[in-house]
Parts: C-alpha cells; structure tokens; sequence
C-alpha cells in the first residue's frame, strides 16, 4: 500500500515540493472521506480548514447558484483562510469522495515554509480574478 | 548631507513592513527603484510585461475597457498576475500622481517569494481581498 506521503506527492499542489517539504505536509494532512451530498463546508459559516479533492467530485455553489465543479487535484477553503472571512461558498460532494484537511494554522505555516505552494496558489487565484474581471487572457496563436 | 538608508526606506512599505532586517537587505538587493510621472502608463492590459511593481509613493489607477477597476496606494503590489500566468497584463495602470515604485523581473520576484515568504502570504489575501469583491459585485 502507498505511504500518505506517496499519496500527497501526487497532488498537483505540491509538485513542485521537495521530499522534506512531503513529508511536512504529510504529516498536518488529514485523510477524510465524504459521501454522495455530503455538505462539505458551508457558505456563511466560519471555518478553517484547507481542503484538498483526492478523489471523486464535488460543485461549488454561491445561493444555490453553481458556480465551479471539483475534481481531484482541486482545492478549496484557502478564500476563508487568507481572507479571514466567513466562507463564500458552499461545496458539496456529487459522489463518493477523498480528501485531504489541513487546519487554518498549519495551513499558514505550510505557505511560510514551502513557497512553491504558495506560488501554486497565487497562480490558480491570479486566474480566477483575471476571469471574474473579464481580462485578456493569453492567445498562443497572438505570439 | 544625510544618507538615506535604503533598507530603512523599505520598510515604510506596508507590504515588507513584517519583514527582518536581514530579509530587508535581501529585498533591497533584488527590487529596483524606479519614479513614475503623472499620466505614465505603467502596464497596459493585453500587452506583454514580466515586471511587478511596488509603490512606494503616489497613486495609480487600474482600469479595464476604459472603466476603472481599482485605485492602488503605497504598499499595494500590480503586475503579478501576468507574471504568474505568464499571460497578458489583466489590466492597465496609470500613473495618478508622481510615484515612487520598486520593480522586481520575473527572477527577482521568484527569489522573494522563496527566500521572503510572508511576501508571498501577503499578496495572497490582496488577491483573495479583489476576488472576494469582484465576485460579490457579480452576484448583486
């Protein structure tokens, strides 16, 4: 059977991170599961938890309005955390799911010490924004 | 004549304000300072550019499509978001006032991020700050 720390590397999130950095991670992540409808964090509510999608699906929703679906490799929860603010979502598991839960403050000092996460992270949400904005995007046939 | 402590200046900038000594000089190693004039665009949406910039002094406007987006101060960071993606600029910026900025290249800003972490944390929440915002707007 894989090790968690084999299991942690093959997220997307820490591709980048070096065996010690796995290591690190492996040892604040806590592996979860949740089942089909399974409300996994709810819009409103305070929480702190970093949460990342092992396996299975789940969609976000803003008032009952879809607004993103999840897949493994995906993550959710950082919003709350970084922003110290309620959460601004609601996710909820479409089918049987695995995930990985890192508590608000080991969360912090994950991104202090391993800052391939936190580019990681600040790449996916610089995307986001530049989307809800209406920005440019990148057109590989302009170059 | 007095001499101005670069470190020292640096730390006036809310974003290094948590910063060490130590990680002061580092950051006064990598970020160049450059000035501003009134009107001078900055970054220009669509446009390629791998620079980010710090203010130090003076304000700028960010605009997109011609509508204004945001107003940036001394402390706030622009032109990370095309450096990240390695994409276009989202959006364009401008000088309001005569400003005094830092300007890290795509290496320099990397070399922050890894050897200055609570860098890296605290444009994080500014990004989690504006997509809280634009998605709020969106949905009123």
């Amino acid at each position: 059977m894989a090790t968690k720390a084999a299991l942690i590397a093959q997220v997307p999130l820490f591709a980048r991170c070096s065996k010690k950095e796995i290591g690190r991670i492996a040892a604040i992540a806590t592996r979860v599961s949740a089942q089909e409808g399974d409300v996994i964090i709810q819009e409103g509510t305070s929480g702190g938890d970093f949460h990342i999608v092992a396996g299975g699906d789940a969609e976000v929703t803003v008032g009952g309005k879809r607004i993103r679906k999840l897949g493994p490799g995906d993550y959710f929860g950082e919003m709350s955390l970084l922003g110290n603010r309620p959460r601004s979502a609601t996710v909820t598991a479409l089918s049987r799911m695995g995930l990985y839960v890192i508590e608000g403050k080991d969360f912090a000092s994950m991104l202090d010490t391993t800052p391939s996460v936190t580019l990681n992270i600040l790449t996916t949400l610089s995307a986001r924004l530049r989307a809800a904005e209406g920005g440019p995007t990148y057109d590989p046939t302009h170059f | 004549m007095a001499r101005v402590d670069r470190t020292q200046l640096l730390r006036g900038v809310s974003l290094f304000s948590g910063c060490s000594n130590g990680e002061l000089k580092r950051i006064s190693s990598l970020a160049t300072p450059v000035n501003a004039d009134t009107g001078e665009v900055l970054a220009k949406e669509g446009k390629p550019g791998g620079e980010t910039f710090v203010i130090s002094s003076g304000s700028a406007l960010v605009t997109l499509k011609g509508k204004k987006l945001a107003r940036l101060h001394p402390g706030d960071v622009f032109g990370e978001m095309a450096l990240l993606e390695k994409g276009p600029r989202a959006a364009t910026v401008t000088a309001e006032t005569p400003m005094s900025l830092y300007v890290l290249d795509p290496r320099e800003f990397s070399t922050l991020l890894e050897e200055v972490p609570s860098i890296g944390r605290k444009i994080l929440s500014a990004l989690v700050d504006r997509l809280y915002e634009v998605e709020r707007t969106q949905r009123l």
